[in-house]
């Protein structure tokens, strides 16, 4: 789950890292007060959780405090990349000498922590990457060692060993390794951390991106300020699943992240397109089937539904026993399809044969089967 | 031989008295899969089709000679239960859980190294060696004992393969499920070598998917340190891709790691046969054999 700017960076005041002064704005009202308090110029920032916001014109600078109403209300109505604010971030502007970058990730690869400092900060570190790899830090932490002085001491010479500011940048970086794990953070994010002409660093932007696995630990947030999802996914996810909007007719009902991939790469093969992907996980009930259909037939696209099913902890008596009892409310012009294997699996047959629906132990049958179906209506 | 589990492993199966625990106990026992133990905390004393429940898994360990352990508990309480495994001993652990927090898996993973653990999962449907051990709940009359050794990050997709191979007589030595989540306790590198060493087992499948770089790193290890033949099937060819947070991301994986195109031209670079589609495994593997 991503966190917005907001509430990247009320987490990150809470635990001592500076940032600057402002609030989050629901209404151009709400701006234009927030703007009067703290009295000077303000930056205006639209809270997406989409990149390239700047670029976008979610990020507006106003000087004059008569127009912080109008501007806000500009952005609040802007979607960017097709999203919707869920607010604006109202903030004093403050002068900066020089920009950092400092992100804390979880590098999967290597199974270890990443944290990345460079004294190029602000621009897209993507490019710092390449034309100035000299000025890009990257020190990997063991998971059992944790963070220690000597991996930070390491980013002295990209301050020019300027002491007193290393000490100030020491802090923030345990501080921020220890919100990465205090929050089961997949992504921490500081771009930029700007040296001020006080000398003080502080967060001009945040981003946070939580472990979805966690989240129950990590209450500290109302999921739906967070939602990005597809619609259809979102109503998958209130109802317990796993969704994946795609472009295409038909969707697939499946028991693992992997059998419905393949399907989708058999699907592709005839050139059928896949509307939604659904992942029942393992050991699925007939009650979780009845709400997986009454999941997919809400996105309008689907006019069939392939069910591929391998059953191993899940049992294809159980998924039958569902897919029968749903099968009045699937409407006339979708066509279904089921393909049975595993454990249970005649059980799982002549339940659906009751019901006049056959099924397939063959998975390519089932996909010719769906394919010479949906031609065919 | 097989690897990793045979008709000398030792079970304890921890949340045995749970409705999955319970059921999939039963189900290894009736295998042939020598369960000696069941734990629960709070119901020691207690007997599951005829399995001893103990407290703990030190208890456990006390009063058998357990050298598996196998996780059916939710996973939330995943991490402690892996630790208590480790710390009590246990040289394999198996955990079944979907969705255990990455933090909590990366812990463990270098936990279960630091104290000579093998830890197979989270996410999987465990391990069997065909006709002598099951470690997990997969549907067991899908496997025939024989000569290929088979590792999948995907459950169903293991089930996929594993029945194309029985159907045409082809049987198995070990298969594993290595676990569809990020931070597995193994990877296919770490059971490379296993197989390799393993007399029963003549030749290799790699069942992987789209993400991570599991499959690009056990590349790597196959050109230079294996000499028995490998075959590998990669899912998600057509899978849109994902989307990335912060930039962090596009500085680790360069080059399009991670996608099917990339680990397949690697696989292939390091002399894995690749299978473009499931049905045809056990054509493949026949006549390589």
């Amino acid at each position: 789950m991503k966190l917005h700017e907001y509430q990247a960076k009320e987490i990150f005041s809470k635990h001592g890292i500076s940032i600057q002064k402002g609030k989050l704005a629901k209404t151009p009202q709400e701006a234009k007060q927030i703007a009067a308090v703290i009295g000077g110029p303000v930056v205006l920032k639209s809270q997406v959780l989409v990149g390239g916001r700047g670029k976008a014109g979610g990020v507006k600078i106003v000087d004059d405090l008569s127009d912080v109403e109008k501007v806000a209300d500009k952005i609040l109505k802007s979607e960017i990349k097709g999203y919707k604010p869920k607010g604006i971030l109202v903030l004093e502007k403050i002068e900066i000498k020089q920009e950092f970058y400092l992100s804390i990730v979880l590098d999967r690869k290597m199974k270890k922590t990443l944290v990345i400092f460079s004294s190029f900060g602000g621009m897209d570190i993507e490019e710092v990457s390449k034309k100035h790899p000299e000025k890009i830090a990257k020190l990997y932490i063991e998971e059992l060692l944790g963070i220690q002085d000597f991996h930070i001491n390491r980013l002295l010479p990209l301050v020019d060993n300027n002491r007193e500011m290393f000490s100030k940048l020491k802090k923030i970086v345990k501080t921020l390794y220890s919100i990465y794990k205090k929050h089961d953070s997949l992504i921490v994010e500081i771009n930029p951390l700007a040296l001020t002409e006080n000398g003080d660093l502080v967060a001009l932007d945040g981003k946070m991106e939580i472990d979805n696995n966690a989240t129950y630990r990590q209450k500290l947030l109302s999921d739906s300020e967070n939602d990005e999802e597809d619609p259809i996914e979102l109503i998958g996810k209130k109802a317990g699943f796993v969704v994946i909007k795609l472009k295409g007719n038909i969707s697939i009902i499946s028991n693992g992240a992997g059998l419905a991939l393949s399907t989708l790469d058999l699907l592709s093969k005839y050139n059928m397109g896949v509307a939604n992907i659904l992942d029942l996980s393992g050991g699925a009930t007939p009650e979780k089937v009845m709400r997986a259909i009454k999941v997919v037939i809400q996105d309008k696209d689907v006019k069939g539904i392939l069910f591929n099913i391998f059953g191993g902890i899940t049992r294809c008596n159980e998924i039958a026993r569902g897919i029968a009892g749903a099968l009045k409310s699937i409407p006339e012009d979708i066509s279904v399809v089921c393909r049975l294997q595993g454990t249970n699996r005649d059980e799982g047959i002549n339940i659906l044969k009751d019901v006049n629906l056959d099924a397939d132990t063959d998975l390519e049958e089932t996909v010719k089967n769906i394919v010479s179906t949906m031609n065919r209506g | 031989m097989s690897i990793l589990i045979n008709e000398d492993t030792k079970l304890i199966v921890q949340g045995i008295t749970g409705r999955e625990g319970s059921y999939h106990a039963s189900l290894m026992k009736k295998y042939g899969t020598k369960v000696v133990a069941g734990v629960t905390p709070g119901k020691g004393g207690h007997k599951i089709v005829g399995i001893p429940v103990f407290n703990s898994v030190y208890e456990a360990m006390k009063n058998t000679e357990a050298n598996a352990s196998i996780l059916f508990v939710p996973p939330r309480f995943t991490k402690d239960g892996i630790l208590e495994a480790i710390d009590a001993g246990i040289e394999l652990v198996v955990t079944i859980a979907e969705g255990v927090p990455v933090h909590d898996m990366l812990f463990a993973h270098y936990y279960a190294r630091a104290n000579n653990c093998i830890l197979i999962g989270p996410n999987t449907p465990g391990i069997i060696s065909p006709g002598k051990s099951k470690v997990g709940f997969m549907s067991d009359n899908l496997y025939k004992k024989g000569n290929v050794g088979v590792m999948s990050r995907s459950a169903t997709l293991s089930y996929e393969i594993v029945n194309n191979l029985s159907n045409k007589g082809i049987g198995q030595s070990t298969v594993i499920g290595i676990g569809g989540d990020s931070i597995p306790g193994s990877s296919f590198i770490d059971l490379l070598p296993l197989f390799e060493k393993d007399s029963q087992t003549d030749i290799i499948v790699i069942v992987g998917e789209i993400g991570g770089s599991d499959e690009e790193i056990a590349a790597k290890y196959i050109k230079e340190h294996m000499k028995k033949p490998v075959v590998a099937f990669i899912a998600g060819d057509a899978a849109p891709e994902g989307k990335v947070m912060g930039h962090a991301g596009a500085i680790i994986s360069p080059g399009g790691e991670g996608g099917v195109k990339y680990k397949r031209k690697v696989l292939e670079e390091a002399g894995v046969y690749m299978i473009e589609k499931l049905s045809e495994i056990a054509k493949v593997v026949s006549e390589i054999l």
